[in-house]
C-alpha cells in the first residue's frame, strides 16, 4: 500500500518494521556520541511544523508547541543539557527537504513519512511513529467506504503522501490540493470537496474539535507509513546519535507524558499516543 | 473580534515581522536599483546590455515565482537561504529592477543642457552627477519610489507562502490551530482584519507619495505633451 | 538527483506543465476581459460627478491598490463563504484577478478621458453634439489611445499575478511546478521551464501591444 516503486516497497517496509522493533528491544548499547560539528554549534537546529497541531504549531503567544516540538526540546536537553538549546524553525510541507539540504536545519522532525522518493534525496532516522491516512466527511455524508469517493473530490494538503497515494491507487478520485488543513476542511464544509484525507493523528484532533465531521470506519484506513526524522545524506554519526535518542524517548515513555501536555481530549490522547508507542496494524 | 483579541500576541509578532521584512527588502531593493540604474546608464554596452536584460527578466517573471525559485533552487547550488532571506532576495531583485527604471527615468528627466553646462564649467562626470543632476533628479524619483515602497509592503505577503511568520502567515496559523484544536472560526474576520492592517499602512504611504508629488512639482510648468506612449509603459512597476 | 539538469524528466513533465499553461491562459484571459468591463464601468461612475457614484469608485480603487492581492485572494476564497458568497477555485481566481485589475484599468480609463484636451469638448459643443455623443463618439476613442499602454501593463501584471492562484489550489502553471517539486524535488528543471513560458507570454503580449499602439497612432502620424 505504498506510493512509489513497488519493488523496493516491501523490502523497505520490512526494514522499517525491523528497525522499529529493534528500536523497542535493543536499548542501551554503547551510547553514540554527538557529532563534533553539531556540538560546536552549541544548539540543535530543528525544522518543525508551525501549522500542524498536535504535531507542531504555534500557540496564541506565538510560541512553538506540539508533540514533535517537545521531542526536539527533549533531544536538545539530552544533547546540550537544556531544552532551550533547541533552535526551532518553521518549515512548510514543500520546504521541509530544501531547508534540510540547504543546511538551515540539521534535522527535520515534521511529520515526514518515510518514502522511497524522499530516500533518494535525504536519509531518515529509525521511525519514531507510524501514521495512517483516513478520510473525514460531513456528518450524514453518503460515503461508507473509500471506494464511494470514486468520481468525487477529496481535499488534501499539497505535497502530502495522500495526494500521491490517491493519484496512483484511485485515479478516479479528484484531488483538491490546498496549503493547510483549515483550507482543506473549509473546502469540505463549503461543498468544494466531498471529503478530506489526512494523517489519522490529525483527524482525531479534528474530530474532537469539530462536531460536524465524521471519519470513515477504521478498516477504511489506508497508506500506512512510518514517520521518521529527516537528515542530510551521508551523515552516519548524526543518524546513529538520533536513532539512539529516538529509542531512548520510546523507552522512557516520553510520549505518554508529552502528548497530554498538548492534547486535552482523553480519547484523542489515547489514539495519538498509540502512533508513537505501539506498532502499526498488521495488514 | 474576539478571535483577534485572544491571538493579539501572535498577530502582533506577525505585523512586526512584516515591517522588518519591508525594511530589509527596501534596503536590498535600493541597493540593487542603484547598481542596475548605473548599469543601464553606463556608456559601455558591456554593462548596459546585461543590466537591461536583467531588469527585463526580473520584471517579466511573476514575483511569486522568483521568490519560490530563489528559495528552492539556491540550496541546490550551495547557497542556503531561510524563508526570510529568500523573500528579501526575491523582492529585493524585483523591487530593484523596478526601482532602477524609476531612477534612470529621473536622471534622464534632467535636461541635457544641465549636463552640458556642467561640462562647460569643467565638472567631472561624477561631480556633475552628485552636485547637479542627482539633486534635481530626486524630484521625479521620490514620489514613484514611495509608490514602489507601497508595492513592496504588499509583496512581503508572499513570504507567507514559503513560511515567513509575517502577518498573513500568522493569521493562517491561527486559523489552522483553531480549526484543528478548537472547532474552527470564521476566516472572514481574520482575513478582513489583515486586509485592514495592510490598507492602513499602504494608504498612508500612498497619501504621502501623492502629497510629495504635489509639493515637489509645485514650481514646474504643466507639461506640454501629456500623451503617454508605450515607452512610458516601462516606467510602471509590474506586479 | 543525479544530473544537474535532466532533459528527459523535463520532457516527461511537459504535458502536465502545458495543461497548467492552458489554465493560466484561460483564467488570465477571462480575468482581463472582466477587469476591462469593471474598469470601464468604474471610470464612468468616477467621472459622473455624482457623489453617490464617485465615492464608491474612489474607495474601491484605494482599497484594491493598497492591499496585497494575495490577501484579497484568501479573503475571496476562504472569507466570503462565511457571508454566503461561495465560488469555486477557478471563479475565485477569475474574480480576484478581475477586481484587482479593474481598479487599475479604471484609473487608466479616467486618465485617458481627462487627457482629452478641453478644446475638443468646446469644438463638439460648437458643433451641437450632445454631451453623451461627445463622451462616446469623440472622447472615448481618443481616451482609449492614451489609456492603452497602461492597460496593457495592467493586463501583463494580471497574467503574472495568476501565479498567486496556486495558493487556492487552482492547477495553473505555477501550481503544477510546485506540486511536482513537493513530490519529486526536481527544482531546476521545473523552474527553468515555467520561467521560459512566462517570459515568452509576457514578451509576446508586449510585442502585441506595440503593434496595437502603432495601429492606434496611425491617424496621428504624418504621412
Amino acid at each position: 500500500m505504498r506510493v512509489h516503486s513497488s519493488g523496493g516497497r516491501g523490502r523497505l517496509l520490512a526494514v522499517s518494521v525491523l528497525a522499529f522493533m529493534t528500536g523497542l528491544t535493543v536499548a542501551k548499547a554503547a551510547e553514540p556520541a554527538l557529532p563534533d560539528y553539531i556540538k560546536s554549534q552549541g544548539v540543535l537546529r530543528v525544522g518543525v511544523k508551525c501549522d500542524y497541531p498536535p504535531s507542531g504549531f504555534l500557540d496564541a503567544q506565538g510560541k512553538f508547541a506540539g508533540i514533535e516540538v517537545e521531542m526536539a526540546k527533549r533531544i536538545a536537553e539530552i544533547a546540550f543539557g537544556s531544552p532551550d538549546k533547541a533552535d526551532l524553525q518553521c518549515v512548510t510541507s514543500e520546504a521541509r527537504i530544501p531547508a534540510l539540504n540547504g543546511k538551515k536545519v540539521d534535522v527535520i522532525i515534521a511529520t515526514l513519512g518515510i518514502y522511497p522518493a524522499r530516500q533518494k534525496v535525504i536519509d531518515f532516522t529509525i521511525p519514531y511513529a507510524w501514521g495512517a491516512s483516513g478520510v473525514v466527511q460531513l456528518k450524514g455524508g453518503k460515503a461508507k467506504s473509500l471506494a464511494d469517493f470514486n468520481g468525487k473530490t477529496i481535499s488534501v494538503i499539497k505535497g502530502a503522501s495522500q495526494a500521491a497515494w490517491l493519484e496512483k491507487n484511485m485515479p478516479q478520485v479528484q484531488t483538491l490540493r490546498l496549503n493547510t488543513v483549515a483550507e482543506a476542511l473549509q473546502a469540505v464544509r463549503q461543498g468544494r470537496a466531498d471529503g478530506y484525507t489526512g494523517d489519522t493523528s490529525v483527524l482525531f484532533s479534528i474530530l474532537s474539535a469539530n462536531d460536524d465531521l465524521e471519519i470513515l470506519p477504521e478498516q477504511e484506513v489506508f497508506d500506512v507509513s512510518y514517520i521518521g526524522a529527516g537528515i542530510r545524506k551521508n551523515e552516519p554519526e548524526w543518524k546513529a546519535y538520533l536513532d539512539a535518542q529516538i529509542t531512548k524517548l520510546r523507552d522512557e515513555k516520553f510520549y505518554s507524558k508529552a502528548v497530554p501536555e498538548v492534547v486535552s481530549d482523553p480519547m484523542v490522547r489515547k489514539e495519538v499516543i498509540k502512533f508513537y508507542e505501539t506498532d502499526p496494524p498488521k495488514k | 473580534m474576539h478571535v483577534i483579541f485572544v491571538n493579539q500576541e501572535i498577530l502582533a509578532q506577525g505585523l512586526v515581522m512584516t515591517l522588518a521584512l519591508t525594511f530589509c527588502v527596501l534596503i536590498a531593493a535600493t541597493a540593487v536599483a542603484t547598481i542596475l540604474a548605473a548599469g543601464m546608464l553606463s556608456r559601455s554596452a558591456l554593462l548596459r546590455v546585461p543590466a537591461r536584460i536583467l531588469v527585463e527578466i526580473m520584471r517579466d517573471i511573476p514575483l511569486f515565482v522568483t521568490v519560490m525559485m530563489i528559495y528552492f533552487v539556491a540550496p541546490t547550488i550551495g547557497i542556503a537561504l531561510d524563508p526570510f532571506e529568500a523573500t528579501v532576495a526575491g523582492l529585493g531583485a524585483w523591487g530593484g529592477a523596478n526601482g532602477a527604471i524609476i531612477i534612470r527615468a529621473g536622471i534622464q528627466a534632467v535636461s541635457s543642457g544641465q549636463r552640458e553646462a556642467c561640462a562647460a564649467l569643467g565638472l567631472h562626470r561624477f561631480q556633475a552627477l552628485r552636485l547637479v543632476i542627482l539633486p534635481q533628479a530626486l524630484r521625479p524619483i521620490l514620489p514613484p519610489y514611495l509608490g514602489l515602497v507601497t508595492q513592496l509592503v504588499q509583496a512581503t505577503s508572499i513570504g507567507a507562502l514559503i513560511g515567513v511568520r509575517e502577518l498573513l502567515r500568522s493569521a493562517q496559523i491561527v486559523i489552522e490551530r483553531a480549526t484543528i484544536m478548537e472547532g474552527g472560526l470564521s476566516p472572514f474576520t481574520l482575513y478582513a482584519a489583515v486586509l485592514v492592517v495592510y490598507f492602513v499602512i499602504c494608504f498612508a504611504l500612498s497619501l504621502a507619495s501623492a502629497r510629495m508629488e504635489a509639493v515637489l512639482s509645485r514650481h514646474e510648468q504643466p507639461s506640454s505633451s501629456a500623451k503617454p506612449r508605450l515607452s512610458r509603459l516601462r516606467l510602471m512597476p509590474r506586479g | 538527483m543525479t544530473d544537474f539538469f535532466d532533459w528527459a524528466y523535463l520532457y516527461d513533465t511537459l504535458p502536465a506543465l502545458l495543461r497548467g499553461l492552458e489554465m493560466t491562459l484561460i483564467v488570465s484571459t477571462l480575468g482581463i476581459a472582466l477587469s476591462l468591463a469593471i474598469g470601464a464601468l468604474g471610470a464612468t461612475m468616477r467621472l459622473s460627478g455624482r457623489k453617490a457614484l464617485v465615492w464608491p469608485a474612489r474607495a474601491y480603487v484605494a482599497f484594491i491598490r493598497n492591499t496585497p492581492l494575495l490577501v484579497q485572494l484568501f479573503f475571496i476564497f476562504y472569507g466570503l463563504p462565511a457571508i454566503g458568497m461561495r465560488f469555486s477555485a477557478f471563479w475565485s481566481g477569475v474574480i480576484c484577478l478581475a477586481v484587482w485589475g479593474g481598479a487599475y484599468h479604471l484609473e487608466s480609463f479616467r486618465a485617458g478621458y481627462l487627457g482629452v484636451s478641453a478644446g475638443v469638448k468646446e469644438a463638439s459643443g460648437a458643433l451641437g453634439l450632445r454631451s453623451w455623443h461627445y463622451a462616446v463618439l469623440i472622447a472615448l476613442p481618443i481616451a482609449l489611445r492614451t489609456a492603452v499602454p497602461s492597460m496593457v501593463n495592467t493586463s501583463i501584471a494580471m497574467l503574472k499575478n495568476s501565479s498567486y492562484l496556486q495558493a487556492i489550489g487552482l492547477a495553473e502553471m505555477t501550481f503544477v511546478a510546485i506540486d511536482r517539486i513537493a513530490l519529486e524535488f526536481r527544482t531546476i528543471e521545473l523552474f527553468a521551464a515555467i520561467c521560459v513560458f512566462y517570459l515568452v507570454i509576457v514578451l509576446a503580449m508586449s510585442a502585441g501591444a506595440a503593434l496595437l499602439e502603432s495601429y492606434l497612432q496611425r491617424p496621428f502620424t504624418a504621412r
